[in-house]
């Protein structure tokens, strides 16, 4: 009894210090010194990510939502104090540095939720939030249309609220239907995913429960809306939809296959063709874009099908190589993805444009942007050894595990299309590091951007941080190795593209 | 593990050499110069000491590193200095390309191998950025994206089918010894995915077009890196897979010797048509990659001796390469055109340049005792030898050495043209006197070329060595006989002397 009774209470004591976190780090945007919002922030977002930890250790989440969880948290913590400046200088609305905040926590939660009923609310609020973001974006452009805001809204929120109901359906219906008693529906929705157990569902509702998730990732029949809605969005918020949100797909097809047991066979391959055509067309399109954010928002479908490509072989084959491949291809890509949004949209503050033909010199004038922008293109081309560089050796090594099948030559494809595409675009996108600079403005306002810089210098750390602690926790040993041997070569390779572009 | 520390200490030590040599370059040269020199010989002190674990595979490969990059770093020295008035940033980035070659040659794992080979292939790209910059973009990216995909998925495979075998600590951080032990067998379809990297690598039909732009657009320096050293890696990178794992026979021979053959036909024959010195060049190495890839594709029916005449040819080829691009650079500086039929006067503005050319196009030719006849001399011992296994080796050996020959000689003579070809007495703009280690460098290399055969010679270490030590010595005689000839009896025209008639 006692015992149960602190059971109850610890979980309300955590969950009441989470509400109390996040009601610090939204209020702390009132507070007008800026070096206390910044330590307020910082201090209350690894409050919440220990609280996540803490939740973890007591199995009150599992594994999932930890991982989902703290790649998260990384990415967020640099993008909310990024946002501060950049709403001064690009005189965007007060209330966005509020909002960008607001939209992160309610993505947190919906990853560390443990259950359908947390999980449902703070990711249909979070949509809410996004289309604010992307509307509010778009009047602050000069095009001032809402079609891209409206396309976000009809496309990736509706469809993920069929989703998220066939969801409710499926365990629900599943539940009633096996205990054979009355069941408070609250009751079902309020229980973890792991104990709702796998529901016989029939394969009819297979589309609508992944439906959603395929238009969150964006993959290749839904892509339409994302370049739009991730081209027009402010920076910060483009980061957090393309790093953070699009990694939703993938987080939701996982808890789908945990509650509901179709003939997964078809899925996988079906989710594998999506991966790979998205990869080509997301590669290719992204390759021709002029628009810095376009480009980047093309490769977000590209990288997100890399990811479902691994997923639809993770549900047909299973095992730790796979999923780790799986997990570190989505860190990878939320990693890299939300850098070079928030260098792209450094570029766009200092020197008026975003467009890479003819952006050109910025190492000029943001030297540690450009930096943390090499990692991220390193991660992207895949470099040892960043992120990027070990998902695609791990999936490699999980495609030929599983020699010879169609899944195996459909992953290999998959690898491949996504390496030529991926060199492809990091070295479009590397281009407007060097050349003379160009400027808009005539006297850029280097000065006060610093700190800007330096968020996005340690958001690009992720890139080497992520596949650093995965794999510590997987394989200690091989990767002491790897990384003695491979710092010295990236050293080397920052420093003489950092000289190229200096001299050019 | 003792060693493997040793081999990290060691390298971290090359490492410091090279960054404290490019701590201050052009004020303090011949320090700068010490400390390279010492930084690419210092490979063999270790390796003397037994402190490096590697085997025979490896040290052919080493030597060449060693001679190749010391004239490189040489090299690029003066040739930066005559471009950019200065060396300071860009010879770092030239010299930590080659001490990372050093290091790719010493590597004792797979892990090390592919995070090196991943590394020298993005400074590749920026070797190639090197001199023009953003105008070389195209080129660098057509580069990168043929050899980097293809690279990684060979080097991928590698890494999975070896994990798979032994579980992926061990089978990453085990050395080359112990996998070759295991014997993992690999079907067909892998064998495939594992070779395609390395002849892409190798500028193999139908993966080729990319060689010629690159070697002909990259600065000199660089494509000697790139001709000279880094397409040893991927000869290295196969004799590597197929002592590690046991490939499938009919795969490795069949499109090796497929891909060869074509190749040294098509680079051959397109090499003697051209009328850039960097394409003709660049066409040669191909031919000679192709000639190279058709050897290994034998190492399955004869073994040992392909092994070691792999060997030879890599060090003939590497050392060869690197001397005759070097000395493209050289006439661009003096020249400021590549174009045979615009040039033809410079033996008699670079008499220096112009003793190491010819010995090095003695050597492409193969003419004794250079290093390149004791190579041509081994394809014909070897494709009797192949006689005894099937008409087809053999036929397709003597046609590849056919094509090789015969149009070796077309384009030697048409390259040296470029110094003899005209009458014209004197440069048609200002000449610029190239610097002192560009001349030793070519010069090094044009003596190993001779020098260097002498090694397998006296361990007796190749067929037929007694026949090639006699050949070797009595031309070795005759050739500094016809030097002495040359310096003191030669004629020397007082006027241009055309159609034999003396006005």
């Amino acid at each position: 009894m006692l015992a149960e009774l602190t059971h109850y209470n610890s979980i309300y004591f955590l969950l009441l210090s989470y509400i109390i976190g996040v009601l610090i780090i939204l209020f702390s945007n009132r507070v007008s010194k800026e070096k206390t919002v910044i330590s307020i922030k910082i201090l209350s977002y690894i409050l919440l990510w220990a609280i996540s930890l803490v939740l973890f250790m007591n199995s009150y989440i599992d594994k999932i939502s930890l991982v989902f969880g703290s790649i998260s948290f990384f990415i967020v913590i640099p993008v909310s104090i990024y946002t501060i400046r950049y709403t001064t200088i690009g005189k965007y609305p007060r209330n966005l540095s509020f909002t960008i905040d607001l939209f992160s926590i309610l993505l947190i939660t919906a990853f560390i939720s443990p259950n359908i009923l947390f999980f449902a609310i703070s990711w249909t609020l979070a949509e809410f939030i996004g289309f604010y973001l992307v509307s509010l974006g778009e009047e602050h452009s000069i095009e001032g249309s809402t079609r891209a805001s409206k396309r976000f809204l009809l496309m990736s929120a509706a469809t993920f609220e069929l989703t998220l109901f066939t969801m409710i359906y499926v365990s629900v219906f599943m539940l009633v239907s096996t205990l054979a008693t009355q069941l408070n529906i609250l009751d079902v929705l309020l229980k973890p995913y792991w104990e709702l157990g796998a529901a016989e569902t029939p394969l009819y509702l297979a589309p609508l429960l992944l439906v959603g998730f395929i238009a969150k990732a964006a993959q290749v029949p839904l892509h339409f809306w994302l370049p739009d809605a991730h081209s027009v969005a402010p920076a910060p918020a483009s980061a957090l939809l393309s790093g953070v949100m699009t990694a939703m797909g993938i987080y939701g097809i996982l808890r789908v296959s945990m509650i509901a047991s179709i003939g997964y066979d078809v899925i996988a391959y079906t989710l594998m063709f999506i991966g790979l055509i998205s990869i080509i067309y997301g590669g290719l399109q992204s390759y021709v874009q002029r628009d810095g954010k376009r480009l980047l928002a093309y490769s977000t479908i590209a990288g997100n099908g890399f990811s479902i490509a691994i997923l639809g072989y993770y549900l047909l084959h299973g095992g730790t190589e796979v999923f780790t491949a799986l997990i570190l291809s989505v860190a990878a890509h939320a990693g890299y993805k939300a850098t070079l949004f928030l260098d792209i949209g450094l570029a766009e503050q200092v020197t008026g444009l975003r467009f890479i033909h003819r952006l050109r010199g910025l190492v000029k004038i943001l030297p540690y942007s450009v930096l943390a922008g090499y990692l991220a293109l390193f991660s992207i081309m895949g470099i040892p050894p960043t992120a990027g560089f070990i998902s695609k050796l791990l999936a490699v090594f999980s495609a030929i595990t599983g020699f010879p099948s169609i899944a195996c030559v459909l992953l290999i494809l998959s690898i491949v299309s996504a390496i030529v595409t991926s060199i492809l675009i990091g070295l479009r996108y590397i281009r407007i590091y060097y050349g003379e600079p160009v400027l808009l403005y005539s006297n850029p306002r280097t000065d006060h951007i610093r700190i800007m810089e330096y968020c996005t210098l340690v958001l690009s750390s992720s890139n080497l941080i992520f596949p650093l602690i995965i794999l510590l926790y997987l394989e200690p040993m091989i990767y002491m190795i790897l990384y003695v041997v491979s710092i010295p070569p990236l050293l080397v390779l920052i420093y003489s593209l950092y000289v190229m572009a200096k001299r050019t | 593990m003792e060693i493997v520390i040793a081999k990290y200490i060691y390298w971290l030590i090359l490492f410091m050499l090279i960054l404290v040599a490019n701590i201050s370059p052009d004020r303090r040269r011949r320090l700068s110069r010490v400390l390279r020199s010492i930084a690419y010989l210092s490979i063999w002190i270790p390796l003397i000491l037994g402190v490096i674990e590697i085997d025979y595979l490896q040290i052919f490969f080493i030597m060449l590193c060693s001679l190749a990059c010391l004239a490189i770093s040489l090299y690029s020295e003066g040739y930066l200095r005559i471009l950019f008035g200065r060396i300071a940033p860009l010879q770092f980035i030239i010299d930590s390309t080659l001490v990372l070659l050093i290091m790719f040659f010493t590597a004792y794992n797979l892990i090390e191998l592919v995070v090196l080979w991943v590394s020298i292939e993005i400074l590749g790209f920026i070797l190639i950025l090197i001199e023009r910059g953003i105008g070389n973009w195209n080129i660098a990216t057509k580069y990168l994206i043929l050899c980097a995909t293809t690279g990684d998925i060979s080097l991928f495979t590698w890494l999975a089918i070896v994990s798979l075998n032994l579980g992926i600590e061990k089978g990453l951080l085990a050395g080359f010894n112990e996998l070759a032990s295991m014997g993992i067998s690999v079907n067909p379809f892998i064998t495939f995915l594992l070779l395609i990297g390395f002849t892409t690598k190798l500028g193999q039909i139908p993966l080729h077009f990319w060689l010629v732009d690159t070697y002909s657009e990259a600065p000199s320096v660089t494509t000697a890196i790139f001709s000279g050293l880094m397409s040893k890696m991927a000869i290295y990178g196969i004799l590597r897979l197929y002592y590690t794992l046991s490939l499938d026979t009919n795969v490795f021979m069949y499109l090796l010797l497929i891909q060869g053959l074509l190749t040294t036909i098509y680079g051959f024959l397109m090499s003697s048509a051209q009328t850039d010195v960097k394409k003709l060049l660049a066409y040669s190495s191909m031919g000679h990659y192709g000639a190279m890839t058709m050897f290994i594709s034998f190492l399955p029916i004869l073994g040992e001796v392909i092994l070691i005449i792999t060997y030879i040819y890599v060090l003939y080829h590497g050392i060869v390469k690197t001397q005759v691009f070097l000395n493209t650079g050289s006439i661009e500086l003096l020249a400021n055109t590549r174009e045979i039929y615009r040039l033809g006067y410079l033996s008699r503005i670079a008499k220096e340049t112009y003793f190491s050319v010819v010995l090095g196009f003695l050597s492409l030719i193969g003419i004794p005792p250079t290093l390149g006849f004791l190579m041509k001399f081994l394809v014909v011992a070897i494709a009797f030898q192949l006689l005894t296994y099937g008409t087809f080796y053999s036929l397709a050996l003597l046609v590849g050495m056919v094509f090789s020959s015969i149009f070796s000689i077309v384009y030697a003579i048409k390259y040296l043209g470029v110094y003899t070809g005209s009458y014209a007495k004197e440069a048609y703009r200002p000449v610029i006197s190239l610097e002192d280690t560009q001349l030793i460098s070519e010069e090094m290399l044009a003596l190993s070329l001779i020098i260097v055969p002498i090694i397998p010679l006296i361990k007796l270490a190749i067929p037929y060595s007694l026949v090639v030590a006699i050949v070797y010595g009595s031309s070795l005689i005759v050739l500094v006989l016809s030097l002495i000839m040359y310096r003191s009896a030669f004629i020397r025209e007082a006027d241009v002397w055309l159609g034999g008639i003396e006005a």
